[in-house]
């Protein structure tokens, strides 16, 4: 009888299990950083990727990768998560969740909403459109932030100082950083010359990520 | 390719190969001795070698002598700076790619330093990590790819924040002691190919007249 029964609780432990890692889905989010005190010092991480942090029994693990927007107060985050953990990240208000699958197109009602928000994140979206596809905004939101990468790795120094936003054209900013703009994008073979005093740093970057290299985020190629 | 066996007599230095981009590491017993513990700070050992100048795609891969619960070990790819302050720099200032591993332990994965300011971009956790084990870092173009014993672990990386560096190893725990043996790094061999690197895919057409935002 005993051993009937540790079969049966085994049995319904795997379906359990099976049924979880079936349920495992990659999502996408935007979301802060935040400092982590580990045994080798403090460390940067995406909010919400370490355990307890959104509550008792909250652990992504290992189910999650980044890319984070240089110097920016921001992470482009892939986890492969359940559906609850997905509704409990999405409903923090400092995270952008972006739908899934991720080849639907940008809803009607999305469009404003996206561009309000990747814009206040400092990521150019006034051209997002219901004829883009998620996928295709994640893919100018990756390149852009690998540039800001490499602008952080060259300079280190975030790509927004001073005031500068969006609309800030090239020639409200100081000359150092014009040169710092050009030089990063000069180093990744772009072709920036289309780039005059009066174009914003919204056009600045979105010429910068029709021009960057694919990339990949758990798994998934952009 | 670059190889460092590390047989030789003891020293405080890896040797006039390598380049102490934290902390202290040393050799004793023909291996990587940890000498110098930034307890204060907790930043790892980390050295890079500087025997040759590498191509910017390169691996490094190490062996792991030692291993407990938040002793961190690891591969380093594309390490440049710091000048190191004599003695010893207490504190990374410098640029590398940073695997860390260890047999149990919170915040394993694939970091960046940059300007010394550590970032977890991925979050990768071998089976169990054991003495004898190989740890591998390759970098192609902005594809990171982390191995444990030839088995890739975690998923393809992009990260464009170094484009440039030198292969090392790095390693940190809590008191001094040997750590690490057989190191090689340098250009990936094109045994190792085709790496999967990203190909990208169709993206909108955004500014291609008239510069529109």
């Amino acid at each position: 009888m005993r051993q009937v029964t540790f079969a049966l609780t085994a049995l319904i432990l795997l379906a359990f299990t099976t049924l979880a890692e079936a349920q495992l889905a990659v999502r996408f989010y935007l979301v802060p950083k935040v400092v982590v005190t580990l045994p080798f010092g403090d460390v940067l991480v995406p909010k919400y990727t370490q355990p307890g942090d959104l509550g008792v029994g909250w652990d992504l693990d290992n189910r999650w990768s980044a890319m984070d927007y240089g110097l920016e107060d921001l992470f482009l985050l892939a986890v492969d998560n359940t559906p609850a953990e997905h509704t409990s990240l999405a409903a923090q208000v400092d995270v952008i969740a972006v739908p899934s699958p991720i080849s639907d197109n940008v809803s009607a009602a999305a469009v404003s909403v996206i561009q309000t928000r990747l814009e206040g994140a400092n990521l150019p979206a006034s051209w997002v459109t219901t004829g883009h596809t998620y996928q295709q905004v994640l893919a100018i939101v990756g390149r852009v932030v690998a540039f800001a990468q490499a602008y952080h790795g060259q300079h280190n120094l975030p790509l927004f100082t001073g005031g500068a936003t969006l609309n800030t054209q090239i020639n409200q900013i100081p000359q150092a950083a014009r040169q710092r703009l050009q030089s990063t994008a000069q180093s990744l073979n772009l072709d920036y010359s289309s780039v005059t005093s009066t174009t914003t740093i919204r056009q600045v970057l979105l010429l910068i990520a029709q021009q960057m290299p694919g990339f990949t985020l758990r798994g998934v190629q952009f | 390719m670059a190889s460092d066996d590390f047989n030789r007599i003891d020293s405080s230095i890896l040797g006039p190969n390598w380049f102490a981009q934290c902390g202290r590491l040393g050799v004793r017993d023909a291996e990587v001795f940890l000498v110098f513990v930034t307890t204060e700070s907790g930043h790892p050992g980390t050295s890079y070698y500087i025997g040759v100048v590498p191509p910017n795609d390169q691996y490094s891969q190490v062996e792991v002598r030692a291993i407990g619960a938040n002793l961190y070990r690891g591969a380093t790819v594309r390490g440049s700076g710091y000048l190191v302050t004599a003695p010893v720099a207490a504190v990374h200032q410098g640029n590398v790619y940073v695997i860390f591993w260890a047999s149990s332990g919170a915040g394993q994965g694939l970091y960046k330093y940059v300007a010394g300011v550590p970032t977890l971009i991925q979050a990768i956790t071998p089976a169990a990590l054991a003495v004898g084990d190989v740890i591998r870092l390759n970098i192609v173009g902005t594809t990171l790819q982390c191995f444990l014993n030839n088995v890739q672990q975690g998923t393809d990386q992009t990260d464009a924040s170094l484009a440039a560096g030198n292969p090392g190893i790095t390693s940190s725990q809590i008191v001094a002691g040997i750590v690490l043996d057989n190191w090689q790094g340098g250009a990936i061999p094109s045994s190792w190919f085709p790496i999967q690197v990203r190909s990208g895919r169709t993206i909108p057409q955004l500014v291609a007249s008239g510069m529109s935002g």
